[in-house]
């Protein structure tokens, strides 16, 4: 039996909404702008391209044809930006929209092997071209992803500016140190939700398949004005493709194999086993008003170590429905199924892929699943309603050759969020977001706790070369049965582009981040360490300043520039208790990160005997200077100096790339620090060859074989050998 | 043209990268070998028995110490061991035990090797290892019965205010001498235990029966050395108050009322 309820429809709701507006005088009578958008050099139409019309929120998506349809524009003078990945973003100034008909626009965008200028959401919640941003953002584009051929999230971005891996723990400048897998200070983003997991604080980088990937933005330094909890030291945003306009196949097939140690004493097993395969499989596409994108992934691994090896299955799917009037619903669900070797740490520095023979029964399974629901409710060309909800759902067990002892972590968040235009120059942002985070096992006994935070900002666009940011956000953290907190984060940020080729930026900001349940509560011994509860912990909260300027040289090679000073309060960081061999996590009264990040791009593109030749270059430094103020010496697993250059080189359809990696020897950890250290040096060399609908790619990953401990007694990998093939159809 | 440019491009640098000497971490160099050789029967709480060698002595954390990575067998007369070093000196070499039960590192030293030394007394028997004597060898002789307490010493401590805020640890410990230096409070001890986290605290401190001439109260602070202990106060004899106590306690006997008022020190 249905209902009156079940028989309204979710586009009659809306459409009650939208006439409610309409009374109220917030719409107006509105045009449409339409055009088509082709290859400058090729004259090809190109599907997929981002147009946004700025200052409003407004915005569409070419179609296989290049064509667009961009509906409800108030009559007015626009500026309309439209981006793709792969060419250089153009910008369309004094577009006169009009009530009656106009003649289509006609835009041809010029292919770039480095995206100079892309479209970011992750810096004030709306879309943003990078260069009118306050803060300081780097971004990894899809067509990075697929050059690099990353088998996960960690892959793609290892090469970021300012971003540093310890084993699985991400470092945006120095965040996060090494906090053995409890609690990270940086928070990780699908599409705008966050999936972490709700015991432990961390993510699973296997979740998503990278194929699914359009872009990962890196946001630097506390972002908790607008993100909330756990955006204390920066915010990693994934964003995933939407479904395409026509039905396609995306395919992807890597394997790898493992070379032997390069010390021959170090050698454990034939090194001829050691090897691994990913495959990825995409479809996607579009019937009408629904658009869906669904894909399955594979990683078997041997693993290079003695319980290296690891299966690793996931399954995704991104479905949306247009609804009338440009409203459009969003779901996400990933589910990711890995059971591997648990490699804690190596037997002896003359055993390092080795572990102790007591330890090898150590696995670790771990079932995850993430799923989000979106709705977008333009109202009208100056306000929107963005309704989201999340469950991230965790199970891991048989950590430690133990019986599960874990019973599923859950956490479930809501966020209404509400984008305002005004009045001309001013957007604003406000809403309010739910976090609820619960956990249990035998190791912590079942705890809870939530977020509700409400939140506003406004992006002042006081003239055309000039921005400002401010905003402030209020979060009530409560443990259910213990402490309660209350957490002001406000922020402020400027950009101004006195030139069109300069734009300087300055923001501060603050963010926050409670102890997660593992860190307050984890009672475990591990072989000859036992981590004891802390329940006392308080929340950990920064500041952030940051001062930058982007300069564009030409338009093949800018330069970015940043000064930043992270300040800490009762930072959480793990404490080695040297009388009793225990590990607990404490707060550090006073800390410091502060530095220079430096990032230059430049590509260009000629032609030399009728072929095209697309040379590319990406380097960054960030230099810190980290500290623990109460003791004044250094924070443990933070590198002071972090460095990646990218060189590439494109011809016809041939390109070759190299990567090195650096970072300083880290000054100081925990467990061991009487053994050797040595700073990271790695060099990777990718070659891909265009053929027809396939790629196909081989490389070299740590080419000259290096041998690089992140964390004490844990190796990274030796050099690798992978072969692969991408598709599309 | 552009395809020789691209060849000669990646061929300059494999050969630049390729060729580099730096390959990071490499492994270690020296080596020492050590048959140890046990005395009488391991306790029934044990856990293991690590090697563990020590560049310097007394140490400052526990963690400035090389280990070997798995416990040695306990279940025979005599076994060797070798462990990997880099090159260098070492003060020390010890047997540490530990306690299916036990709350510190500190408290189980098997075997300590010491020799004479003119200006310091006794000292732990160290070693060098170069490129020119890349290997060395040592005989340890643990004694079972060092580790399986039999009795026990049991008693309240009173504190004369709350503990410091940079309190690291604080120990009741039992010597059979008293110490009079740093490396004392290491070579000389019978038994330590760091639980004490209250005042007042009862403590019950497990010990091989025999004499202990010196029952004391022990603090340490955040960062200091592993052996800069502070004395907080000593189980004084009842019949002398200020001299300290000699005990002797027989195997199976739990000496109760051994009580100990302790005074923290005075800049804190």
């Amino acid at each position: 039996m249905r209902t009156d309820c079940e028989h309204m429809a979710p586009h009659r709701i809306i459409k009650t909404i939208r006439w409610m507006l309409l009374y109220a005088g917030l719409a107006q009578a509105q045009s449409l702008i339409t055009g088509q958008v082709t290859d400058a050099d090729t004259k090809a139409p190109l599907p997929g391209v981002n147009i946004q019309v700025l200052a409003t929120l407004r915005g569409g998506i070419t179609n296989v044809d290049g064509n667009f349809r961009i509906t409800d524009v108030p009559p007015g003078a626009y500026t309309i930006r439209f981006s793709m990945i792969g060419y250089h973003s153009l910008t369309v100034s004094q577009v006169n929209v009009t009530a009656a008909p106009f003649p289509p626009l006609k835009v041809a965008l010029r292919a770039t092997a480095i995206e100079m200028d892309p479209m970011v959401v992750s810096a004030g919640k709306t879309k943003q071209s990078l260069d009118q941003t306050p803060v300081s953002l780097s971004v990894v584009t899809s067509m990075e992803i697929k050059q690099r051929n990353p088998t996960n999230i960690i892959e793609a971005l290892e090469t970021a500016p300012g971003v540093h891996f310890i084993g699985n723990q991400i470092n945006i400048r120095g965040s996060t140190g090494y906090t053995f897998g409890a609690g990270n200070k940086v928070l990780l983003l699908l599409d705008g939700v966050p999936v972490y997991a709700s015991d432990t604080g961390e993510f699973n980088w296997d979740m998503l398949p990278p194929l699914d990937i359009e872009q990962i933005e890196v946001l630097k330094g506390a972002g908790s004005t607008l993100w909330g909890a756990s955006a204390l030291g920066g915010v990693v945003n994934v964003l995933t493709k939407d479904p395409s306009q026509q039905a396609r196949v995306l395919y992807s097939f890597s394997a790898g194999k493992y070379d032997k140690p390069y010390y021959d004493e170090w050698r454990w097993t034939d090194p001829n086993r050691l090897h691994f395969t990913r495959e990825d499989v995409s479809y996607s596409r579009r019937y009408r008003h629904l658009g869906l994108r669904v894909s399955a992934g594979r990683l078997m691994t041997t693993g290079y170590t003695e319980l290296g090896d690891a299966k690793k299955y996931n399954l995704t799917g991104k479905f949306d429905y247009q609804f009338a009037g440009g409203i459009k619903w969003t779901g996400y669900t990933a589910y990711s199924h890995i059971s591997r070797g648990f490699f804690v740490q190596w037997k002896g520095p003359n055993d390092p892929y080795e572990v102790d023979p007591a330890n090898l029964k150590n696995h670790a399974a771990v079932h995850q699943l993430n799923t989000y629901t979106k709705l977008l409710i333009p109202l009208s060309s100056r306000f929107s309603m963005n309704l989201r909800a999340s469950v991230v759902r965790t199970l891991m067990g048989n950590q430690f050759g133990e019986g599960s002892g874990f019973n599923p972590a859950f956490g479930q968040g809501a966020e209404a969020q509400a984008d305002w235009i005004p009045q001309e120059g001013h957007i604003v942002t406000g809403g309010v977001q739910f976090q609820h985070d619960a956990g249990s096992t035998k190791y912590f006994g079942e705890h809870k706790g939530f977020f509700i935070g409400p939140y506003l900002q406004d992006e002042w666009k006081i003239r055309e070369n000039l921005r400002m940011t401010t905003g402030f956000r209020y979060d009530r953290y409560q443990l259910v049965g213990g402490v309660k907190e209350d957490l002001f984060s406000p922020r402020w940020g400027v950009n101004w582009q006195p030139w069109s080729t300069t734009s300087l930026r300055a923001s501060v900001g603050s963010g926050f981040r409670a102890a997660t349940i593992v860190e307050r509560f984890l009672e475990l011994a591990i072989m000859n360490f036992k981590i004891v509860a802390n329940p006392q912990l308080k929340a950990e909260s920064s500041w952030a300043y940051d001062l930058g300027f982007r300069q564009y040289l030409n338009e093949n090679w800018n330069v970015d520039v940043s000064l930043f000073d992270n300040e800490y309060w009762e930072l959480i960081e793990a404490h080695m208790d040297l009388i009793r061999g225990q590990v607990q996590f404490r707060n550090i009264p006073r800390a410091r990160i502060r530095g220079i990040e430096a990032t230059t791009n430049w590509s260009y593109g000629l032609t030399v005997k009728n072929w095209a030749v697309r040379p590319g270059l990406q380097a960054s430094l960030t230099v810190m200077d980290h500290m623990d103020l109460e003791w004044r010496e250094p924070l443990t697993y933070r590198p002071k100096q972090i460095a990646a250059l990218k060189a590439s080189l494109k011809i016809q359809k041939f390109s070759a790339q190299v990567d090195y990696r650096y970072a300083s020897r880290i000054e100081a950890v925990k467990i061991y620090p009487i053994n050797r250290r040595v700073p990271m040096k790695f060099i990777d060399l990718r070659f891909t060859y265009d053929f027809g609908f396939l790629s196909l790619k081989a490389g070299i990953s740590n080419l000259n074989n290096y041998n690089y401990a992140p964390m004490e007694s844990n190796l990274m990998p030796m050099r690798t050998y992978t072969v692969g093939v991408q598709g599309e159809l | 043209m552009g395809k020789k440019f691209l060849l000669l491009a990646v061929f300059a640098i494999l050969l630049f990268f390729g060729c580099s000497s730096d390959h990071g971490l490499s492994p270690q160099p020296g080596r020492l070998v050590v048959d140890v050789f046990f005395r009488g029967t391991p306790p029934v709480n044990t856990q293991g028995i690590y090697l563990i060698v020590a560049p310097q002595f007394p140490p400052h954390a526990i963690n400035e110490l090389y280990h070997s990575s798995n416990s040695l067998p306990i279940d025979r007369d005599s076994v060797r061991t070798v462990i990997d070093l880099p090159y260098g000196h070492y003060d020390a070499i010890s047997l540490w035990w530990y306690s299916k039960e036990t709350k510190s590192n500190l408290a189980d030293i098997l075997a300590l090797p010491l020799e004479k030394d003119s200006l310091a007394g006794f000292k732990p028997v160290g070693f060098d290892l170069t490129s020119n004597h890349p290997s060395d060898y040592i005989k340890l002789y643990p004694d079972w019965n060092k580790v399986n307490r039999d009795a026990s010493l049991e008693g309240t401590i009173y504190f004369d205010g709350p503990f410091p805020k940079n309190t690291l640890a604080t120990a009741i410990a039992a010597y059979s001498y008293e110490p009079d230096s740093n490396l004392e409070y290491l070579t000389y001890m019978r038994s330590i235990d760091f639980s004490i986290n209250e005042n007042p605290y009862h403590y019950k401190l497990p010990i091989r029966s025999g004499s202990v001439n010196f029952l004391v109260v022990l603090w340490l602070p955040e960062r200091a050395n592993l052996a800069d202990f502070a004395r907080l106060g000593f189980y004084q004899d009842p019949a002398n108050p200020g001299v300290p106590a000699k005990l002797r306690i027989k195997s199976g006997e739990t000496r109760t009322g051994l009580d100990i008022h302790a005074h923290w020190p005075a800049s804190e």
